[in-house]
């Protein structure tokens, strides 16, 4: 029975209800604390409203642009004087800032009182791989190293058995940021209480806190006596690195004044009130040191520490584009999951996602807080198709393991039809206006190519690419200038020096006459023996540049013999035999045949190739 | 004689079509390792065929293998620059390696311009260009005056021809110069010197593009084109155009 009201009553301060707002809010005022005024990014805030008076009231939860907030708790103590309710009530929410800068806390009121003024605060920005930025924090007190805490000790102090009294023991006392550590306040009483206990909620610093639900009773003998005994276990979670406290837990209780009649005799217990005394008791203060997460936090780690799995579904499988569908993300767990943000949505081009509902629902699960988190968000694909929704992740820190873990759910995969296309516009979210022309969906590589035959200008391409590889030919160009630079700079040498130029023209000019005289006729023969005489004469002439007449055999000999290289006695003597026959032939009545010139222009080919080479030397 | 080669080009239509069409298919269903491998022995065939190495880039992409499709598209772009669909998965691909096809800075159509023609194309536009001008140096030298008269015009033609050529050539040569490679691994680490005692200096995303220096055993001396750095990577990491 005393115990049952003792749990009632610490029920009723603890837990997380839901909170009755009320007009009758006379006489109430107002406060706002932040636990902290600069915090980096990754770390939370903790807002503390104190709505104090008669009365209940609570006031709206502040929205803060880019700060995620959810409501952590709520601790209400209640008086009764005179009639009149008085009642504190204090609401914890906890801010999650998505960026860095300065943000403020709007003015929070409920009716009746004085707005709370705007509260500043400033979030840095923290790169994730290091470890997380600390605020300044009251110096650290010596705490034992970390290990589990036994049950909680059932005698406050050795050799003492008073009538009542509370403990307050800690899990442990280290532990990771947002790591939960579970705290049991046990009041243990050994007579009848005399009126219902009032417990006031010790005032934490630095943690967040989370009922874990039933209470437990007992019985329990400590030091020979015989104890009842009532506990309350919350599970704490440490806001951000540092020294957080845990203030005294405080009972209120009505017991006998020690000595009064309570023996055993009828009429004692029948005829005696007992006199009563107004005991305060308290549990000594508590530290927890809470150290931060170790680095090499996954990009879209968000704080959580526990043990989570992630399951998403969707409402429907099979949808025409433009048409909407369920999708519906649940983390479950053990951890602070009421702190978990939205996971990161699918990076689908082909579908649109809209704005996202969540639940949540905490349970126990021996003894640690956990739960599931439910995200619902509306999916409209926008082309028609299959459509694949990539698996929904969230990272989390797995204290057992000591090591960042992700837990990830099944990929999905839609069936998406082609829209209705007198559907009002299936492509767009609603109330927009859809964009003109073209929308790109997504990018992505073209299609194959199929090689399309070599044509003519493929062909031509081909050719002046094969043309344009480097090779020897391409120094043919070169050469051929070259060449022609050479020639037109002799062709310039001999234009100046008309003597050297009918020299080296000599034989080509008898050339030219033995062609002509091997092409005459028959009929024409005497002609022909007398272009091979001018064949001869001429090219002597043009040698030693003289006219052809002033010639005769011996001046060319004698002019051959004086030369620079003269020529073998055998050459002459077949110059002076043609020379001879020539003359005997110009005067011939028959003149020579066709053979005959054949001949002669032969050896008179043979004759000037062998004096061109001597008298050009 | 031509009408046999006329039936052996009729019959070989079929048996070359048959692997691509097999390859299609592989990737029309799906199967992009093996749609890739029938991509690549068709491109090893006829390795001058620029659409062989794009539809090879796009399994490849398919089947995530990033450095290797960017190589197959750099490999069709040197090869057809004009054809938009190469452009357009070139530089895709390019953007997920931290790149892009039009370097910063320069204005989109001048750089679709610069690239209209690839670098064996202006090769061969250059040394025609140059083959004609000295050949018409060459006739204007031996010709008469008369010649000189009507050839000068044709010469300085052709020589601006050769000099604009010339300094386009160069220019792209500058930009996609030869010796180019493609890193082909996944966040490859380039050293200070080649081996694994030297340090890490650089680490590379796959698919990013690389100009191949030196070689040294199983390294390659590569630079960054986009970051101007160099330093060892392992050969094997690295796909040579």
């Amino acid at each position: 029975m005393r115990t049952a009201a003792f749990a009632v009553c610490a029920a009723a301060a603890l837990a997380v209800g839901t909170a009755t707002e009320s007009a009758s809010a006379a006489g109430l005022s107002v406060t706002a604390t932040l636990n902290n005024h600069r915090v980096a990014l990754g770390d939370q805030l903790v807002l503390s409203v104190t709505i104090a008076g008669s009365g209940t009231a609570s006031p709206k939860p502040p929205l803060i642009p880019d700060v995620e907030i959810y409501e952590s708790g709520k601790s209400q103590a209640m008086t009764i004087v005179g009639g009149r309710v008085s009642s504190t009530v204090v609401l914890t929410y906890v801010l999650n800032p998505k960026k860095s800068g300065r943000f403020v806390v709007p003015p929070l009121a409920v009716p009746g009182a004085e707005p709370t003024p705007p509260i500043v605060f400033n979030v840095d920005p923290a790169p994730r791989d290091e470890a997380p930025a600390q605020a300044p924090a009251p110096p650290a007190a010596p705490v034992p190293p970390s290990a589990p805490n036994p049950e909680p000790p059932p005698a406050p102090r050795p050799g003492m058995t008073p009538d009542a009294f509370v403990t307050a023991v800690l899990e442990k006392n280290r532990a990771f940021v947002n790591e939960q550590v579970t705290l049991v306040v046990r009041f243990y009483t050994a007579v009848p209480l005399l009126g219902a206990p009032q417990y006031d909620a010790p005032k934490l610093t630095g943690l967040l806190s989370e009922n874990l639900g039933a209470e437990g009773q007992g019985q329990t003998v400590i030091g020979g006596r015989a104890y009842n005994y009532s506990e309350l276990k919350s599970a704490l979670f440490p806001v951000q690195a540092g020294r957080a406290t845990i203030g005294p837990a405080v009972v209120t209780v009505t017991l006998p004044r020690p000595g009064a009649a309570t023996g055993d005799d009828f009429f004692d217990r029948f005829f005696s009130m007992p006199a009563a005394e107004a005991r305060r008791l308290h549990t000594d203060p508590l530290a927890l040191q809470a150290d931060p997460l170790p680095p090499g936090a996954p990009e879209d780690f968000s704080g959580i520490v526990g043990a989570l799995t992630v399951e998403s579904s969707v409402d429907r499988l099979s949808l025409k584009a433009g048409e909407a569908a369920t999708l519906t993300v649940v983390v479950s767990g053990v951890g602070n999951i009421k702190s978990l943000p939205e996971p990161k949505r699918p990076d689908l081009p082909s579908a649109r996602f809209f704005e996202s509902e969540s639940s949540v629902k905490l349970e126990s699960f021996g003894g640690k807080v956990g739960g599931s988190k439910t995200f619902k968000m509306v999916l409209v694909p926008r082309v028609s198709g299959p459509l694949e929704i990539p698996p929904v992740s969230v990272s989390f820190y797995d204290p057992a393991k000591r090591a960042y873990a992700r837990a990830q759910s099944k990929a999905i995969r839609l069936a998406v039809l082609t829209g209705d296309p007198n559907s009002a516009r299936p492509l767009v979210g609603p109330g927009a206006s859809p964009a003109p022309g073209v929308s790109e969906v997504a990018a992505d590589i073209r299609y194959l190519k199929a090689p399309e035959g070599r044509g003519l200008a493929a062909k031509a391409l081909a050719a002046l690419d094969a043309f344009g590889r480097t090779g020897p030919w391409h120094a043919l160009p070169g050469a051929w200038l070259l060449g022609a630079a050479l020639l037109s700079w002799r062709r310039s040498a001999l234009a100046a020096d008309p003597r050297a130029r009918r020299a080296s023209e000599a034989r080509s000019a008898a050339e030219r006459r033995l062609k002509q005289a091997e092409a005459r006729s028959a009929e024409e023969r005497a002609r022909a023996v007398v272009l091979l005489g001018e064949a001869l004469s001429g090219y002597f002439a043009d040698k030693f540049d003289q006219p052809a007449a002033s010639l005769t055999l011996k001046s060319v000999t004698h002019r051959l013999r004086n030369g620079k290289t003269p020529p073998a006695a055998a050459e002459l003597a077949r110059l002076k035999s043609v020379w001879d026959e020539l003359d005997l032939l110009r005067y011939a009545p028959g003149g020579a045949g066709k053979a005959e010139v054949k001949r002669l222009a032969d050896e008179l080919r043979a004759l000037t190739a062998a004096f061109d080479r001597e008298l050009r030397s | 004689m031509i009408a046999g080669l006329l039936l052996a080009a009729a019959l070989s239509l079929p048996a070359a079509a048959a692997p691509y069409h097999d390859a299609r298919a592989a990737y029309d269903s799906g199967d992009f390792e093996r749609a890739a491998a029938a991509f690549a022995a068709l491109s090893a065939a006829d390795p001058g065929d620029a659409a062989l190495h794009y539809d090879l880039g796009g399994a490849l992409l398919k089947a995530g293998k990033l450095g290797r499709a960017s190589a197959s598209y750099q490999r069709a772009f040197d090869l057809d620059p004009r054809d938009g669909d190469v452009r357009h998965n070139l530089d895709f691909v390019l953007k997920r390696s931290g790149e892009e096809l039009t370097p910063p800075g320069i204005p989109k159509p001048a750089f679709a311009a610069f690239t209209a023609l690839s670098s064996r194309e202006l090769a061969g536009l250059h040394w025609l260009a140059a083959w004609t001008a000295l050949s018409l140096a060459g006739l204007v030298l031996l010709g008469g005056a008369e010649r000189r008269e009507k050839l000068s015009g044709r010469l300085m033609g052709a020589a601006a021809a050769w000099l604009f050529f010339g300094l386009w050539w160069a220019g792209l040569r500058a930009v996609l110069p030869p010796g180019r490679g493609v890193i082909i691994a996944g966040r490859a680490e380039l050293r200070n010197g080649p081996g694994e005692k030297f340090t890490v200096g650089y680490t590379a995303p796959e698919g990013r593009r690389v100009r191949v220096l030196s070689e040294s055993g199983e390294w390659l001396e590569v630079g960054l084109l986009k970051e101007g750095v160099k330093g060892w990577i392992l050969a094997a990491s690295v796909e040579k155009l």
